[in-house]
Formats: C-alpha cells, sequence, structure tokens
C-alpha cells in the first residue's frame, strides 16, 4: 500500500471545536509530548518543530475545515513521522502549510488546513 | 523477557484445533451462507443486524443440535484490499449492546465483537482471496484449499487458519526437518536486524527518456519470485557479529548469508544504471523516495543482504564493510519441504484440470503471509479513545509505542507494544524475511543489468519490471512457469506515453492492474504481509 493510500485509509473525522479546547502542550511520561495548535498559531507549530532538535521524531496531523484529519508523513513501513530537524530544514525552503499539502496529496489544502497536532517522540539513534 | 524454550522453532506433530462455525457474508450481493452451506440472501442490514441474526441462529436448538454448542463464531465478510471493494470503514460501527473490541482496516480487515459473551470474529476474504467478488465460489475454493493441504501435507482433519500466515506458519511447523532446532535470535541482534534491515521490496520509478514508447512496453515479470528464494539457504544456526571489511563465508569458500551495515561509492567509469544499494538515512523518506544512487562518484550509507552486496561489488562498487552480522553455522534449511509442497499446488491450480485461480492466489497469499510474518516481533494492542485516566495507568504499567493526537480533551487513543503470544514467538524470525526481501532486490537488479539497457528501463516493482524492450530469450508468460523465471506478462500497445512521475506512474499500474483483473498484484509494499495477527 503506498503513502497515498496509507493516508486516504487514515482519514479520520474530528469535531474543529473539540480540537481548539486541547491544551497546546503536554508532556507524557516516556519523554513523548503532543504539540495541539490551530492554523492562527502555525508559527507556534514552526517553533516546537525547530526545537524539537534531532532526538525527536515528530508525527504531524493536519485537519482542514471540513475537519477531516490525515497524518502528513507516512514512512516507508520502518518508522512512521520525520526527525524534527529534518522537518525544521525543510521548513527553511518551504512553508508548513505548502508541506503538508504535498504530502497529503492535497487532502490538506493550504488554504483550508484549520488545525496542526505534533506528536513529538524521543528518536532511536543506531548506536 | 522471552524465555528461550518458547523461542525454538522445530519439528512438531499435526495437530487440529477445533474449528470456530463459519459464516460468509457479502453485503453487497446479500448473500449469506450459513456454516452448513445453506444459502440465503437477507435484506439490507447493518452489521448489528447481521451479528444479532447469527447469534439468534446459533442459539436455536437445531444448531446447537447440528454444530454443537459453541460461544463464538467466524464470519468471513467478502471483502477485497482495495478500498472500493470492501464496506467502508463506518459499515464496521455497532449498536445494540454489542461491543467492538478489536479492529483493524487499512492492511487488513479484522474486527472482534462480543455481546453478553457471544463472540464474533470478523475477517475479511481479501488475504486469502484477493478481490474476488463471488461469496459462494469464495467459500468453495476454502474447502477446496483445505482438503487439498491436507492430502499434500498429510495432514489428517486439516484445518484452514483464519489467516494465511497462520495457515502457513501451521504447515510449516510439522514440515520442518526433524531433529533440528532454530533459536530465536539473541535480543540486541534481533532488534538491529528487524530495525535496520528488514526492509520493503524495490518500487521505484525512473524518468523517462523518452517521453512516448512508439512500440509500447513490457511487463517482465519473476516467475513466483519469493518461493523461489525459499529454496536457497535461509540464515540459520548462531549469528556472528563483528566489523570485518569482507564478506563473510563458510569454510568451504561459499559466501554465508548476512547483513551488512557500510559505506559504498558508485564507480566512477560504469555507465548508467539502476543502482545497486539502497541509500540507508535516518530522516523522513517515503515511498516513493528510496533512493538507490546511481550517480558516479558518489558515496553513501548501505544496510544490504549479502547478494546485494556481492552484486555491487563485482559491478565495480567501492565497499567498506563497517558492521556485519552472519551465519556460518548452516542449519537445513527449515523451508525446503513446505516450498516444495506449496510450489506442487500451485502448479496444479495453474494448470490442466485443476485450474482454479482463487487457489493460485490463496497458495500464492499462503507463501507470502508466511514470508512476512517472520518480520514480525511484537504485537501491538490499539487502545482507541480511553479516558485520561486509563491512560496514566497504561503509562506506568505497559509500553507505548504510540500516541495519536486528541480528538477531544478527556480522551486519547495510543498503541500498546506487546510481546507476542508463546506460540507466536518461534516464529519471531526477522532474519528469514529480510533475507528473502533482499535476495528479490538483488536478483531483480542483476537481471536489469544483464539483460536491459537503463535508458529502458520504466519502472521496477517487486518482482516484476516495466521496460521499453525485451530481452532475448525471456519467453511469453505461460500458463505455468519455473518459480524465478523471468517471463513477458505483457505488452502495452505503443504508442506509449510514460508516467512522468511516480506518483502517475503507481496510479497508471494500479487502474492497470485493476482493468486486467490483476488483483493479486496490485502494488502492495510488504508492510501489507507482516502486518497481522491470528486471533
Amino acid at each position: 500500500m503506498t503513502g497515498y493510500r496509507v493516508i486516504e485509509a487514515q482519514r479520520e473525522e474530528v469535531d474543529p471545536a473539540d480540537l481548539y479546547a486541547l491544551p497546546t502542550k503536554e508532556q507524557h511520561k516516556d519523554g513523548s509530548y503532543s504539540v495541539n495548535v490551530p492554523v492562527e498559531n502555525m508559527d507556534r507549530a514552526v517553533r516546537e518543530i525547530e526545537n524539537g532538535g534531532p532526538d525527536f521524531r515528530v508525527h504531524v496531523y493536519a485537519t482542514n475545515e471540513e475537519g477531516e484529519r490525515y497524518p502528513v508523513f507516512i514512512n516507508e513501513g520502518r518508522d512512521n513521522g520525520i526527525g524534527a530537524d529534518g522537518l525544521a530544514e525543510m521548513l527553511s525552503t518551504s512553508e508548513l502549510s505548502d508541506l503538508i499539502e504535498a504530502n497529503t496529496y492535497g487532502k490538506v489544502s493550504s488554504d483550508e488546513l484549520a488545525f496542526i497536532q505534533l506528536e513529538f517522540r524521543p528518536e532511536h539513534h543506531r548506536e | 523477557m522471552i524465555a528461550q524454550e518458547q523461542a525454538i522453532l522445530q519439528h512438531e506433530k499435526k495437530y487440529t484445533s477445533e474449528e470456530r462455525p463459519t459464516f460468509w457474508y457479502d453485503c453487497t450481493s446479500r448473500i449469506i451462507i450459513f456454516p452448513d452451506g445453506d444459502v440465503k440472501h437477507i435484506g439490507t442490514m447493518p452489521l448489528t443486524s447481521v451479528l444479532g441474526g447469527i447469534e439468534k441462529h446459533m442459539q436455536r436448538p437445531d444448531s446447537e443440535q447440528k454444530y454443537g454448542r459453541h460461544k463464538a463464531v467466524n464470519l468471513f465478510i467478502r471483502a477485497g484490499n482495495l478500498r472500493k471493494n470492501k464496506p467502508n470503514r463506518e459499515y464496521f460501527n455497532v449498536g445494540d449492546g454489542w461491543i467492538r473490541d478489536a479492529y483493524e482496516y487499512v492492511d487488513t480487515l479484522f474486527a472482534k465483537y462480543y455481546r453478553d459473551g457471544y463472540r464474533v470474529y470478523v475477517y475479511g476474504t481479501g488475504k486469502y482471496f484477493g478481490e474476488e467478488r463471488d461469496i459462494i465460489a469464495i467459500r468453495k475454493a476454502w474447502y477446496t484449499l483445505q482438503s487439498q493441504l491436507d492430502d499434500a501435507f498429510h495432514y489428517p482433519n486439516f484445518k484452514l487458519y483464519t489467516t494465511p500466515a497462520s495457515t502457513g506458519r501451521n504447515l510449516l511447523r510439522g514440515s520442518l526437518p526433524e531433529n533440528v532446532q532454530y533459536e530465536r535470535l539473541p535480543d540486541d541482534i534481533l532488534r538491529a536486524i528487524y530495525r535496520d534491515i528488514c526492509y520493503q521490496s524495490r518500487i521505484q520509478h525512473f524518468p523517462p527518456k523518452r517521453p512516448v514508447l512508439e512500440n509500447g512496453g513490457y511487463i517482465i515479470d519473476g516467475s513466483w519470485f519469493y518461493a523461489s528464494f525459499c529454496l536457497n539457504d535461509m540464515p540459520t544456526g548462531k549469528p556472528e557479529h563483528d566489523t570485518v571489511n569482507e564478506l563473510a563465508t563458510f569454510p568451504n569458500g561459499y559466501r554465508c548469508p548476512g547483513f551488512y551495515y557500510g559505506t559504498a561509492t558508485v564507480p566512477l567509469d560504469r555507465p548508467k544504471h539502476i543502482g545497486l544499494l539502497k541509500e540507508w538515512t535516518e530522516c523522513y523518506r517515503s515511498d516513493d523516495e528510496s533512493r538507490y544512487p546511481n550517480e558516479p562518484g558518489e558515496t553513501f550509507k548501505f544496510r544490504a543482504t549479502n547478494h546485494e552486496v556481492f552484486l555491487a561489488m563485482v559491478n565495480g562498487y567501492h565497499i567498506v564493510i563497517e558492521e556485519r552480522y552472519y551465519f556460518p553455522h548452516k542449519q537445513a534449511n527449515p523451508l525446503y519441504n513446505w516450498i516444495r509442497k506449496l510450489i506442487d499446488l500451485r502448479e496444479k491450480a495453474s494448470t490442466g484440470k485443476g485450474k482454479n485461480s482463487l487457489l493460485k492466489a490463496a497458495y500464492r497469499n499462503i507463501v507470502l503471509h508466511t514470508i512476512g510474518s517472520f518480520k514480525q516481533a511484537y504485537t501491538w494492542k490499539n487502545h482507541t479513545d480511553i479516558t485520561d485516566d486509563k491512560f496514566h495507568k497504561l503509562e506506568e504499567t505497559g509500553r507505548i509505542i504510540e500516541i495519536y493526537p486528541r480528538k477531544k480533551l478527556g480522551f486519547i487513543s495510543c498503541v500498546e507494544e506487546l510481546d507476542l503470544p508463546g506460540d507466536r514467538q518461534k516464529f519471531v524470525h526477522p532474519e528469514i524475511a529480510a533475507y528473502i526481501w533482499g535476495m528479490a532486490r538483488a536478483k531483480l537488479a542483476e537481471f536489469l543489468l544483464q539483460n536491459i539497457p537503463y535508458e529502458d528501463v520504466v519502472f521496477m516493482s517487486t518482482d516484476c519490471v516495466w521496460a521499453a524492450s525485451v530481452p532475448d530469450g525471456v519467453q511469453k508468460k505461460g500458463e505455468w512457469n519455473k518459480p524465478g523465471e523471468f517471463v513477458v506478462k505483457d505488452h502495452i500497445p505503443g504508442p506509449w506515453e510514460v508516467p512522468t512521475d511516480s506518483g502517475k506512474m503507481r496510479d497508471y499500474v494500479i487502474k492497470y492492474n485493476v482493468e486486467h483483473n490483476k488483483f493479486d498484484e496490485i502494488m502492495h509494499t510488504d508492510r501489507y504481509y507482516y502486518d497481522e495477527e491470528e486471533f
């Protein structure tokens, strides 16, 4: 199953109003943490990605105005998500909303993006 | 921690567990087939009503007499692997007191329901029979398959398991060489192979050198590719791990199975070619972004099997091995007896009076899913929309490997990693899956390198290549071809406008396969074959 179909099959329906009620940042016991930001506060998402650095892998989820949520970076079955530093590098030349549009194959277009959720997990580097 | 005695794969007696009564249902044609073969048409109804009807039917006194008293049944729902051929996700939401406590929809269709102690296990038919739509033919093929396996494996009263992988493993345990013990890898080596080298087959599009192929294109296929590799030596016996910069060999000088980490440099003097080793990177890479560097002089990191590394070396790559895991203490091939019988059965299903496309698909799926299932070293439990309290308890006691973003305050979903049940531990051999997948990549690359000019290569997909030319000596696909042999499967008439990027190529291939009823070849990556569980 290719990335496009994985993304399509993982579409979820959410209520954007519920997302607005979530805390902006939430720490978990295993060292991972979540960030929830509406599109109006996209700068915060970008800042969090930049702060993530090489030791975190970030799983990005984007919700459009219709309340359809999609995972954004689907890997090749090895480990989903993207290194936070790698994504930060991509952000030096592209807008987050454009990356989301490209990597959801247009399912969440940049002008319909409503909410961004980031799940940061400690990266397992090869020792 | 896994007890060692739980983790030894060895010849075992054949045994048959009692089969749950099995219903078959197609929600499009609305045909339901009862465990005794009785066929009925029913009205359009939600799954809740189907489950309720099954429970009621099974509790009737005459049913108890016929099938015995059971607290659980199987329900096979006609569902292909394409989304358009399976009921939508919401169809599996139920009410009326039924509770769903397991649900997989994307790579496999599976759900578990219970109500007042009564259980229904729901499976899609796609894992065995692909996109087939005729539920009556599917059920018939199921019991024919059971009987043929019973005969071929001398397995009295053999019962199919609900997934092809578990059926394959059950047949394998009775086919292993006697008095040989295949031990699970030590944890550190197992983790390293599982994480770093057990990766998917090669699916790659090559930008068109000519926008239109006047004479069309050819689809060249390696016949039953993976089955052919099961006949070779496998990585067995105690593994060794070191940093010696050379390919490991047996005492007789033959290369032994192994996995290598290192640095490769593409030769400066080699004409443009397909690239022979996949670049290793810890950064993000989607399905379409795997790179097999081919620019002269390019240096990159790789993780690959001995076949791939050797192929690169003989083609002039400069290789520096930095780490190697290899298997010099050879044991008998665990798959040999098993695969020989399955190859025979598939040949019978492909030719003469025994020709049956559903059985062909089922044998193929048993082999591919069993190989894929060797990769599975752990299992995962989805916790969907649990309360924060439950989540915090799980954080204390469990191994949470993924947390999903919240949908609403107070509820969260996550995935917990669990060790596989005891009986599955002995089949935890990611080195076998990784090795077979590596052989497939190497063999396809070698075939292309030796036979098809780089300018003619359009697309590589696991065991198949789309090209602008056909090498001499490659025959048209017959009813049956020797496993591993390359044959021309089809010709796309010219002029053929070659898809310009990997996305367009992928769409083209999927559309082509669907239009040509090649449902068993719908671009599944290896994830599809290993990510499953028997319940």
